[in-house]
Order: C-alpha cells, then structure tokens, then sequence
C-alpha cells in the first residue's frame, strides 16, 4: 500500500464531506483547538484523533451503542500482548517490559477513526476518503493494513503456490461478511447471547477467549449434524477444529528482536525467518467454546531473547507459553492435501508438531502442544 | 349448533380485535421519524454547528496551501525495521 502524500493526510474533501452528517458539525466539537486563521492558533490543544476509547471520546456522544464499550475491545486495549508478556514475564521485569511495550506494540492500538476515517497510524495514517466518515471499514486499507502479513497475504492468495482462501476467491467475501460491527466494538459481545452479562462481568483477554466469534457454524450450521453427507464431518466432529481438514499452508516467524536506534533514535524490529508451515498440534486452549483435542498452530516470532535490548532475561518465564499457537489460518478450501484420504493425516508425521520439529531452547515451552504419538494408520496400505 | 355458533363467533371476535391491534400500531410507525426528528433537534446544540466562515475547512479543503504547509513526518516505526512484522 503506497503512503499518503503529507496534504493527501489531511485533506478533507470538502461538497463529500460537508454532504455527510458529520459534515453539518463544527471541527472544534469532536477536535478542539480553535477559530483562527493563523495555524499555530488553531491547532493549539488540538485533538488530532478524538476517538480514543474511554473519556473524552467524542463519537460516544452520539453513538453512545457502539462505542460504549470499545475499551473491551482488543483492537483498543491490546490486552492480547498483556496476557502473554504477564505470563512470560516475572513481576520484577514488568517496568521494563512496559517500556519495550511503549515503543514497539502500542502502536497497534486502535481507535474508532482508526478503522472508519483514516488509515491506522501503523501504517502511515491520513485519511482514506477526505475524512467522509466511513460506516464499513476498508478492507485493504483498514483491515489488512495491519493484518497483512500473515491474515491478509492468506486470505487474497499473495502467498507463492497457496491459493486465497475459497470465501474470497468464490464468494468475493470481505473481513466485515464474517466479523461484525458488534465483534470489533466489544470482544465480550458474543457472551451477552448466552450469559447475563449485567450480572457477570467479562473482559476478553485475547483473540480465543469465549466463544467463536465468528465461528464456522454461524453459516455452516448443519456440519456434524444429523443428516450431514460427510461422514468425515460426523467422525471428526469436536475432535478437529476445522482449519485442521480445511486449512493449507500458512505463515509462521522466528526470532523477531526489537531495539531502538542509536542513529536515528527510532524503535524498529527484525525478523530472523519468515516461512510456510501447516503443523497440526495439540489445543492449547481446549475448553467448551473450543473442545477440539487437535488444531493447527503457528509459531509465533517470540523467542527467549526478543526483547534484550532492554534488560537480561526480561522473559524469566518463558517456558509458560508455547510458541506454536493455535491459529486460524484465513486460507480455507474445501479440498486440501489432507481431505484428499484418511492416510493423508492418520500415520502421517510431516504435520503433526513432534519433537524433532521444536528447537531444543523451545521444547518445555511446547510440551502440551507437542503430539507425542500422531493417530495411527488406517486400514491397510 | 350452539356450540359452532360459540366457536364462530369467538373467532369474528377474534378477526376483529386481530384488525383492530394492526390498525393501532400503524400510527405508532408514522409517527416515530417525528419523534427522530425532535431528539435529533435537541441533540444538535448550536454550539456544535460549524460557524459561516470556518477556517479549519477554508485550510484543509485547500490542496494548495496543505501542500505548501504540510510537511513530511518521520517514519518512527519501520524505517529501520527488517522482516516481516
């Protein structure tokens, strides 16, 4: 995605945007600053984005729904990094941690204009459509713009040899047909259809806590059910998530290390390898919203020293996470390698998650994810 | 035949207060964009109108002046960064 011109940033079209609602209120309300036709007055105490979550966010004043709870969303309180930094990280190392925090994730925090009037900050910012307020993302220039390297590249087939995921190529689907409004403004949204949740508070803690939301069966509903043509549907039911059968190769990383620049004073990362894997595990996060027993995984850039560059050890605890997660690769076909029999899984090693395939520093850490003895072959060869 | 006589006429009953209940509700629908519009009105103080001559807009709506003004900002984040992120 090529970067906005600085003017094209902050551009505002004027006959579109002085045709729209938000066009009939005064800049000030939302920005603040002030009348004055000398630009250092103007912008003084101006607010460049007022749509923080919490206090002071000024879409809250009219869309009160929507962005009443925005700071239980993920995409504003990042609280995905949080988990796993606290569980990898001893109490003593937090400050640090917290630092390293500043500099190198919090740019991915998200607010409202971040999805439906600019660019996210990550990738530039400015304005996608003259600051004409936008009720559907885009899912290109919002969506994909920071979830590109791996979600993005899958999903629209940029992988080399792996096809885009069949919702896209068939269906020309976007991230909003499946992630709903409700999704995005509030990651506790979907406990409220089950649970009273003005009696029970809950705070989502990353990306696969509670429910799936979306989940495959919101329209594939008759999967595994009585009635379902493919008995493979009924044999594997809860046993298998479904990228395990529908899934193909994906990506995972190694080795990112973050540290700020001693020449230009700026934080940035490096990768150590980038590369395409399909490893089915065992679920690290079993529990009644996910029952499957296996899942596919991808490791995840961490490693023990990700991090040194503010401190010796910061990840005293390393070995409380695993570092291939459970993953939902967006690359679904209805055909894969492993539909194609029941022998391309059972007796199988290549894609299961065995010893030989963790790095010796990783191995406690992977301990419950690793299969220690993959599903016997079926029948006779 | 007294008893379908029951039956018939619990059922005009029926028919009839059924046409009755749509006929009420009706009226309701008509009249909610009215009640949109007064809160709507009272949510709109004056204060959040923009004023006739609004120097924000008069700037930002000009690609002229931004782009003599506006000026190039750093990229803090990947300029020096390798990998994917």
């Amino acid at each position: 995605m090529a970067p906005l011109e600085p003017w094209e940033k902050v551009f505002i079209t004027k006959d579109e945007y002085l045709a729209t609602a938000h066009g009939q209120i005064a800049c000030v309300y939302c920005h603040g600053g002030q009348q004055s036709d000398d630009m250092e007055t103007a912008h003084k105490g101006m607010i460049s984005d007022p749509s923080e979550a919490g206090e002071g966010n000024s879409c809250e004043t009219c869309h009160g729904d929507q962005a009443e709870h925005f700071d239980k969303s993920l995409h504003s309180n990042l609280a995905g990094y949080w988990e796993t930094l606290d569980a990898r990280s001893g109490a003593e190392n937090h400050p640090a941690i917290e630092s390293m925090f500043g500099n190198h994730c919090s740019s991915c925090h998200t607010t409202c204009g971040d999805c439906h009037i600019s660019q996210p900050g990550s990738v530039g910012g400015g304005f996608i459509a003259g600051h004409v307020i936008n009720k559907t993302p885009s899912m290109t220039r919002n969506c994909t713009a920071c979830h590109g390297s791996r979600v993005g590249n899958e999903y629209l087939g940029k992988n080399e040899g792996t096809p885009g995921d069949v919702h896209f190529r068939e269906g020309r689907m976007n991230c909003v047909a499946c992630h709903t409004g409700a999704e995005m403004h509030n990651s506790d949204a979907s406990c409220a259809q089950c649970h009273d949740t003005s009696k029970v508070e809950f705070q989502a803690t990353n990306r696969y806590s509670g429910a799936q939301s979306p989940s495959c069966e919101s329209c594939h509903d008759q999967v595994g059910k009585q009635g379902d043509q493919v008995i493979q549907h009924v044999l594997h039911a809860e046993k298998l998530s479904c990228q395990v059968c529908h899934s193909v190769s994906y990506t995972s990383c190694d080795g990112c290390h973050v540290a700020v620049s001693d020449k230009s004073g700026n934080p940035f990362f490096k990768t150590e390898a980038t590369y395409a894997t399909f490893v089915i595990g065992r679920n690290p996060v079993q529990n009644y919203h996910r029952p499957y027993e296996y899942v596919v995984l991808r490791h995840v850039p961490i490693s023990q020293t990700s991090y040194e560059y503010y401190g010796e050890n910061l990840l005293s605890e390393f070995d409380a996470l695993p570092t291939w997660k459970y993953a939902t690769p967006h690359n679904i076909q209805r055909k894969t390698p492993q539909t194609e029999s029941c022998n391309a899984c059972h007796g199988n090693p290549d894609i299961f998650l065995t010893e030989d395939k963790v790095s010796p520093e990783e191995l406690q850490a992977n301990q419950p994810v690793i299969v220690p003895e993959i599903p016997s072959t079926i029948g006779t060869p | 035949m007294r008893h379908r006589l029951i039956v018939m006429a619990a059922l005009t009953s029926l028919f009839l207060f059924g046409c009755q209940a749509a006929e009420t509700a009706e009226p309701r629908v008509e009249n909610s964009p009215t009640a949109e519009a007064v809160v709507v009105s009272e949510a709109a103080p004056a204060a959040t109108l923009p004023p006739a001559n609004d120097y924000c807009l008069e700037c930002h709506t000009d690609q002229e002046k931004l782009t003599s003004l506006a000026t190039k900002e750093e990229d803090a984040h990947s300029s020096e960064s390798e990998g994917v992120g």
